[in-house]
């Protein structure tokens, strides 16, 4: 047992293992899809992050996600929003996809980026429906949204195939990047 | 120079990305998924709408005194 006052010292001589990277990609300027394919089983959730402008000529896109190539209605999404001033909650059931968070698009200010942060708990799992949350938006300097959504998909397969789509037809900018992390535990 | 859409696909057991077009389907599915945002924004906004009234009506009616009605005192009351 670790005498108390040396836990720390103890802990900074052991690699830090819990949370790993998998694979990560930039967008090309002619890419509306980024598809992480082939994911492996082997940990216990994945985590999403993006940093994501459009070439939308709006000022905002949506990332919208789909498992294993899924284009059913198995997606459901709730979901709330912020601008500062109002707020605003949603949801729909029957979806295509999964509806994740506001980005920028190509009318906004030059280099202001979307983020997005994309949980995905137990995802290996054979006899769970999925579970999905997000957490993102942009900030435009004066204007811009914060979201929260929560996706389930309605299917127990394990995902082993993640597309991270432009939900406005558009494609993801060279200043675009997207990381799939692996979380053990 | 195509103007055929294209993905990026990160293989993640090799390591390897490749930059694919997309097949026709795969074209549909996008138009589809942009109708689709096009529709749920519309429906949205419209519903925001609805609400932004209902409120500025109930606060003229509390300001006059008069009576709301139900989906006045609905977006007000939770």
């Amino acid at each position: 047992m670790p005498i108390l006052g040396t836990v720390a010292s103890q802990f900074s001589s052991k690699p830090f293992t819990s949370f790993e990277s998998i694979a990560s990609a930039t967008g090309t300027g002619s890419s509306g899809t980024i598809t992480f394919s082939s994911i492996p089983s082997t940990y216990s959730h994945l985590q999403l992050r993006c940093t994501a402008r459009s070439s939308s000529g709006l000022s905002t896109d949506y990332i919208i996600i789909r498992l294993n190539n899924d284009t059913t209605a198995n997606y459901t999404y709730h979901g709330i929003e912020g601008d500062g001033s109002t707020g605003i909650g949603f949801g729909a059931t029957g979806e295509t996809a999964g509806f994740s968070v506001q980005v920028t698009g190509a009318g906004a200010t030059s280099n202001i980026m979307g983020t997005a942060i994309i949980d995905i708990s137990d995802y290996a799992s054979t006899n769970k429906n999925k579970t999905i949350r997000h957490f993102g938006g942009d900030d435009k300097n004066g204007s811009g949204l914060i979201g929260l959504r929560s996706n389930l998909w309605l299917n127990t397969s394990a995902i082993n195939r993640i597309d991270i789509i432009s939900y406005r037809a558009a494609n993801w900018t060279t200043s675009s990047t997207f990381a799939l992390y692996g979380i053990k535990g | 120079m195509s103007d055929t859409p294209t993905k990026v696909v990160v293989d993640c057991s090799t390591g390897e990305t490749q930059i694919i077009p997309l097949t026709a389907e795969e074209i549909s599915q996008r138009e589809a998924d942009a109708a689709a945002y096009a529709t749920a924004q519309a429906e949205r906004e419209a519903a925001e709408a609805v609400t932004a009234a209902l409120k500025a009506s109930a606060r003229a009616k509390l300001i006059a005194g008069t009576p709301l009605t139900e989906a006045e005192a609905a977006v007000l009351v939770i």
